[in-house]
């Protein structure tokens, strides 16, 4: 025991504090294993001996050590020794960090965000408060600003095409690769490499593609015709569009075709002895049977609202009004001293509008096939 | 009459043959079989399509980063290799803002191997004691969690930058690991189910032998752990192997590999030397594929185990 504890037991004394906490304090389980596993300070050897000695001798350990100081400590160092203190010592050491760092990056982030929407920097005087000002600004944007507006359709349309289209492609195709089809191994290989190879280097080969003299340059001068321009306004946007398609098709499909294995294999093959087809199974069966999953991965894509952020930028190589999306135009403003507040309530306003849409959703999907476990 | 009655009967008994064969059990069973092989033809020769459209972009580039300058001016779809390894040998020379190729490669194994470590570290630390361990403040810290990756909330980038800049960490590698080991995030949701899926019996065998917490987590859960681990370290590896974000905003004097290749592919865009770029894409890539064939089969097999559930 250190000067300070002593100290601080000194001082409990004297409050009259010493008696109800000794009591409490001696009640508190002794670990054995912990006794025995740790090698105790020199000066805590003694009562460690003591408290062996009492255990060996079976007699209780009040009358063992009859002095009261003594007492106190040995009640104080039974519970620093307890398994509840020193398992309440781990989770907390633990967690420390982990949580921490949530708080940090998570919370107070998300908090200093909604300030900083009502806050405008100024060279001079650093940070100060503006009020509404920037909700004022994002709502004469919103209903005026063409690039805006464009800007929020594309978005929405990222979203329209990642729960229309890539997921249930995703979903044939993860069903698909369980049955078996042939090659199904090296199908599932090569449907995920795009979702593990840099956005950057997937843009460079797909432009490279759809370039004059790329693969589709040389596919209409097969049939001659001239190859349309497709990485410049008005076709841009649906490249972009196809480039998500191209890339996305197996982002989900790892956990997808995981899910899909758990299914029984007796409810399909009873399923199959009733005489349902293939997609009758994919669509009555599986589907029902693994909704949580499915459910968690659409909300996700319907999130493509916000996650598609560099496709255009690397596809382009710059920034163009007719493929902005929400998550670039933050990201372009972030550091900019006159455009990240702009960027932040834009950022609140969109969360605002969106949340309660996805968690609507979620809730009416969920309710769809409740209680199907297995 | 005979005659005829046989010549007669006998296209009739073949018919029904047939009707029964058409209309039974068994016409059904092969109908449906048919039908079946069929659909799998149409969907594997979909497949087909798609696996060319995806592979042959690379294959493109792995060929053309064997070309001169000259060559792949002249045309990008000949066989013509002069180039041989040089413009890997270029490429790894190559400097974009005062960093060679080589250099980004270094940067990126070292921001990317410490971010899996931070990362594994603080996701095994948060879902094992959420997974095994009950205490107050437990489910609230698991909603929480939850209720974060459930609603999106955007924009909180530049606030980010922000709270980065005040705590010095712009610029700053520790910075970059900080951002990345966050302990509750997808990974979490996995671990966490992979821990409680181990029985607790192993560990309170320990215990009666005397082993504390921090033991049995140690040496008997972690290395029970470890093919989860392993698919959480290999994907995160892979995640941050191409993240452009973070490093362009708070590493810009050490550029990771998928953040030069960019300014590398805008540099040489309208370049003779477009090759150069090919064969730094195809380096780039390489860790990943390496990593993803060794550990194939304990990622698919873990996300098997594992799942997602809401």
């Amino acid at each position: 025991m250190t000067f300070d504890e002593r100290f601080q037991v000194k001082d409990m004394q004297e409050n009259n504090a010493y008696d109800e906490n000794a009591g409490m304090l001696d009640e508190a389980p002794m670990s054995d294993e912990t006794v025995l596993n740790e090698a105790p300070m020199p000066e805590e050897a003694v009562i460690l001996g003591a408290v062996e000695e009492s255990q060996e001798d079976d007699i209780p350990a009040e009358e063992e050590i009859p002095k009261p100081r003594r007492k106190h400590w040995r009640g104080f160092r039974a519970f620093f020794r307890s398994r509840k203190f020193r398992r309440g010592l781990f989770i907390t050491l633990m967690l420390l960090y982990p949580v921490a760092q949530f708080l940090i990056m998570w919370a107070f982030v998300n908090i200093d965000s909604i300030i900083m929407t009502f806050q405008k920097y100024d060279t001079v005087k650093g940070w100060k408060f503006v009020g509404l000002d920037n909700y004022k600004n994002w709502f004469q944007k919103f209903r005026a600003d063409p690039a805006y507006t464009t800007m929020m359709v594309n978005s929405a349309l990222h979203s329209v095409v990642g729960m229309f289209i890539i997921f249930p492609l995703c979903l044939m195709i993860s069903y698909f690769l369980c049955r078996k089809v042939p090659l199904s191994g090296f199908f599932r290989v090569v449907f995920y490499l795009p979702s593990i190879i840099p956005l950057v280097v997937l843009a460079l080969g797909f432009t490279n593609m759809i370039k004059v003299d790329g693969l589709l340059g040389k596919l209409y001068e097969g049939f001659n015709l001239e190859a349309p321009a497709l990485l410049v306004p008005p076709k841009v946007r649906w490249t972009i569009y196809g480039f998500t398609v191209w890339a996305g098709l197996g982002g989900n499909l790892l956990l997808l075709s995981g899910t899909i294995k758990r299914v029984p294999e007796e409810v399909l093959e009873s399923a199959r002895l009733d005489g349902l087809g293939t997609m009758g199974e994919l669509f009555r069966i599986v589907v029902p049977m693994i909704w949580p999953t499915l459910v968690t991965l659409f909300i996700m894509s319907m999130m493509g609202i916000f996650s598609v952020v560099f496709q255009p930028l690397f596809l382009t190589d710059k920034l163009m009004d007719e493929t902005m999306t929400l998550g670039l135009w933050i990201f372009n403003k972030a550091t900019d001293n006159a455009g990240n507040v702009q960027a932040a309530t834009l950022g609140i306003m969109s969360t605002v509008i969106v949340a309660p849409i996805i968690l609507l959703t979620r809730w009416a999907l969920d309710k769809m096939f409740s209680g199907v476990d297995y | 009459m005979e005659e005829e009655n046989d010549i007669g009967s006998v296209p009739v008994a073949k018919k029904s043959i047939r009707h029964k064969l058409y209309h039974g059990t068994i016409g059904a069973a092969k109908r449906a079989g048919a039908k079946k092989t069929s659909l799998f033809t149409v969907v594997f020769i979909l497949f087909i399509i798609y696996a060319l459209l995806l592979l042959i972009p690379f294959f493109w580039m792995v060929f053309n980063s064997f070309k001169g300058p000259i060559e792949f001016g002249l045309d990008k779809w000949s066989f013509n290799f002069t180039a041989g390894f040089d413009n890997y040998v270029k490429a790894f020379n190559y400097k974009v803002k005062d960093t060679t190729v080589l250099g980004m490669y270094l940067n990126s194994i070292l921001v990317v191997g410490g971010g899996v470590v931070v990362t594994l570290v603080s996701c095994t630390l948060a879902s094992y004691t959420m997974a095994k361990y009950k205490f107050h403040g437990r489910g609230l810290i698991y909603n929480i969690v939850i209720i974060a990756m459930m609603v999106p909330i955007v924009g909180t980038l530049p606030a980010q930058y922000r709270l980065m800049q005040k705590l010095g960490l712009v610029d700053n590698i520790v910075g970059v690991w900080f951002l990345y080991s966050g302990g509750f995030g997808f990974n979490f949701l996995f671990l966490y189910s992979y821990f409680k899926s181990i029985s607790w019996t192993y560990a309170e065998a320990a215990q009666i032998d005397g082993a504390s917490d921090f033991r049995i987590f140690i040496q008997i859960m972690v290395p029970m752990a470890r093919p989860a681990l392993t698919a959480v370290g290999v994907l995160t590896f892979m995640g941050l192997w191409c993240d452009y974000q973070t490093p362009y905003f708070y590493l810009n004097s050490m550029p990771t590999i998928a953040l030069g290749l960019k300014d590398m592919s805008d540099q040489l865009a309208y370049d003779p030397n477009y090759p150069l770029v090919l064969a730094t894409a195809i380096m780039a890539t390489i860790p990943i594929l390496v990593l993803f064939c060794a550990f194939q089969k304990t990622i698919m097999n873990n996300m098997t185990v594992g799942g997602l559930k809401g």
